[in-house]
């Protein structure tokens, strides 16, 4: 094998007031960043608008999106140096899933989220529930030991 | 016979620990803020009871989740 692959996870942050199709075309360029580089895409999670702990730039909600993809090292990198150049984009988060882990045994893509409203609104009303273990951990599964490869980006 | 002012205390046990379900991921705020005080600092695990192991872990998803907005970093009473 000529590259070692990783398995990562970007958590972003996007400008919520940018409107449907803005956002949807926006969320289409960022997953053509990490296929460009070689990268695969292993799941696209559409959290939608939400409301963030502290303000960012200004807003007190943002459209977090949640992108799980395999690749190695030079997609990671050119996904995070390209979000940095994008200015919708108000902060991001790529955490490093699993090392060097085998193309070959990828599960398939997944696409969360996409256009209606109500999958979009259900993650976001299950977080601010006070207590849903159960079915927060079926969904997830269990946290890998990760190692952070770049701390916040867009800010 | 025990002390007359001394209280008793609760054993204290890690939750991860005895639910392994508990998920301990910064995607999900609503555990991890669990552990936050009022003011947002991280509960020492002398208080919540967490085993070292997972107290090491939830402190590094509770910053990961605080760099994305999930979690606060401070908050006023």
């Amino acid at each position: 094998m000529a590259q070692t692959w990783n398995r990562y996870e970007s958590l972003l942050l996007f400008d919520p007031d940018l409107g449907t199709e803005a956002t949807e075309e926006l969320v289409q360029r960022t997953r053509g960043f990490v296929t460009n580089e070689g990268g695969r895409l292993i799941k696209t999670d559409r959290w939608g608008v939400r409301a963030t702990a502290f303000e960012l730039k200004g807003r007190s909600k943002a459209y977090y999106l949640l992108l799980e993809f395999a690749g190695p090292i030079q997609a990671a990198r050119e996904l995070d140096r390209r979000l940095n150049l994008v200015d919708t984009v108000l902060k991001f988060q790529t955490i490093k899933l699993a090392d060097r882990i085998d193309p070959d045994g990828l599960p398939d893509e997944e696409d969360l989220g996409l256009a209606e409203p109500a999958a979009g609104a259900a993650p976001a009303g299950e977080a601010s529930a006070p207590e849903a273990p159960e079915g927060a951990a079926a969904e997830t599964g269990a946290p890998a030991p990760e190692e952070k490869t770049d701390g916040d980006g867009g800010a | 016979m025990a002390h007359p002012y001394r209280r008793r205390s609760r054993r204290k046990v890690c939750r991860f620990c005895v639910n392994p379900e508990l998920p301990l991921d910064y995607k999900h705020p609503e555990v991890l803020g669990q552990f936050l005080s009022e003011r947002a600092k991280i509960i020492p695990s002398r208080i919540s009871g967490n085993c070292a192991h997972h107290q090491r872990l939830l402190s590094v998803e509770i910053k990961r989740a605080r760099n994305v907005a999930l979690l606060p970093f401070t908050r006023l009473p």
